[in-house]
């Protein structure tokens, strides 16, 4: 496999920003890295959060969370790799995450739409939310109809 | 609005709307059952054991408004969001169902010794109550595949933000 990019960059006087097209077969591996490349370069309105985990401080791609929660009078940030302590409030956190990304779908949780297998509702009625690394929880059925329209916009 | 202003506006509402109900229901069984061409506002059941008609009338119309407290009030259990629709509909069902046999059984609606009646506005109660449980349930798994679809649409574009993504679509 090539694992060469055949870049062109063309310049047009009618882009007042630039404008990244792939052309690609399928969606590889390979283009999801250069689609996170290339969003870590444009997103820089949105920061990387500051968290601590069993290492100590790290910084944290917004990409890479799945949620963020409060847990008794903690404020935790889950990642594929584990959960960290994030110091501030979760209305705090909210302000700087990138709000086309995330959804509040409780009082005490944020979500990573992206991170968001499948909605669900059980036989007692609560919203559950399955991620895609298998990790559940429940939405308040209040913020469904704003996941909705997050969703359609 | 805070969940405690939520309850009080709820129950305000509930014992004006109750008041008014119970008079209203009262004073239909109560003329519809003596059928003397006069109008009864309470049983005379009620009325023999208040010793007069503007205290049984009185009781009533305050014991209709705290029901309307519970019914109306009560209902704000939905927006508890930890909660469950079964613990939330299961909830009032029981609030709701208890104080109306309190209430019953001490506003003379009816006796012990006719038990007719009380049974069959449990079975309705209940259906009401499952109906309401069961529309909500259905309501929103149908809302939630919905939303399903609406996420892996998003999901199949590359993973740039939602607006971006929606652009794709």
């Amino acid at each position: 496999m090539n694992n060469m990019v055949d870049i062109e960059v063309v310049i047009d006087e009618n882009f007042d920003e630039p404008k990244v097209t792939i052309l690609t077969k399928e969606k590889t591996k390979q283009v999801e890295n250069i689609v996170y490349a290339i969003e870590n370069v444009t997103e820089n309105d949105f920061p990387i959060i500051p968290a601590t985990g069993d290492e100590g401080i790290e910084f944290i791609s917004q990409r890479d969370i799945v949620r963020v929660f409060t847990e008794g009078r903690k404020v935790q940030l889950q990642t594929a790799e584990g959960i960290y302590t994030v110091r501030k409030t979760l209305t705090g956190i909210e302000d700087d995450l990138n709000p086309s990304r995330f959804i509040r779908i409780s009082q005490s949780e944020i979500i990573n739409i992206y991170k968001v297998k499948r909605f669900d509702i059980n036989i007692a009625g609560t919203i559950g939310v399955e991620f895609e690394d298998g990790t559940k929880s429940w939405a308040s059925r209040s913020c469904v109809k704003a996941i909705k329209q997050k969703l359609q916009k | 609005m805070k969940f405690i202003h939520r309850v009080v506006i709820m129950s305000s509402i509930g014992f004006g709307i109750g008041v008014i109900t119970g008079v209203l229901i009262c004073a239909f069984s109560a003329t519809l059952s003596t059928a003397d061409g006069t109008l009864h506002l309470c049983s005379d059941a009620l009325i023999a054991s208040c010793g007069n008609p503007l205290t049984a009338f009185t009781i009533q119309a305050f014991a209709s408004g705290i029901y309307g407290i519970i019914a109306f009030g009560g209902s704000t259990v939905y927006e508890i969001e930890s909660w469950g629709l079964v613990k939330c509909t299961l909830i009032h069902y029981l609030c709701t169902m208890v104080f109306y046999y309190v209430l019953g059984f001490s506003m003379r609606w009816f006796s012990i010794s006719h038990l007719g009646e009380p049974f069959i506005m449990f079975i309705i109660m209940t259906a009401i109550y499952v109906a309401i449980w069961l529309a909500n349930f259905i309501s929103y798994k149908i809302e939630l595949e919905k939303l399903n679809r609406d996420l892996e649409e998003l999901k199949a574009a590359p993973d740039i933000g939602l607006a971006a993504a929606n652009a794709h679509k």
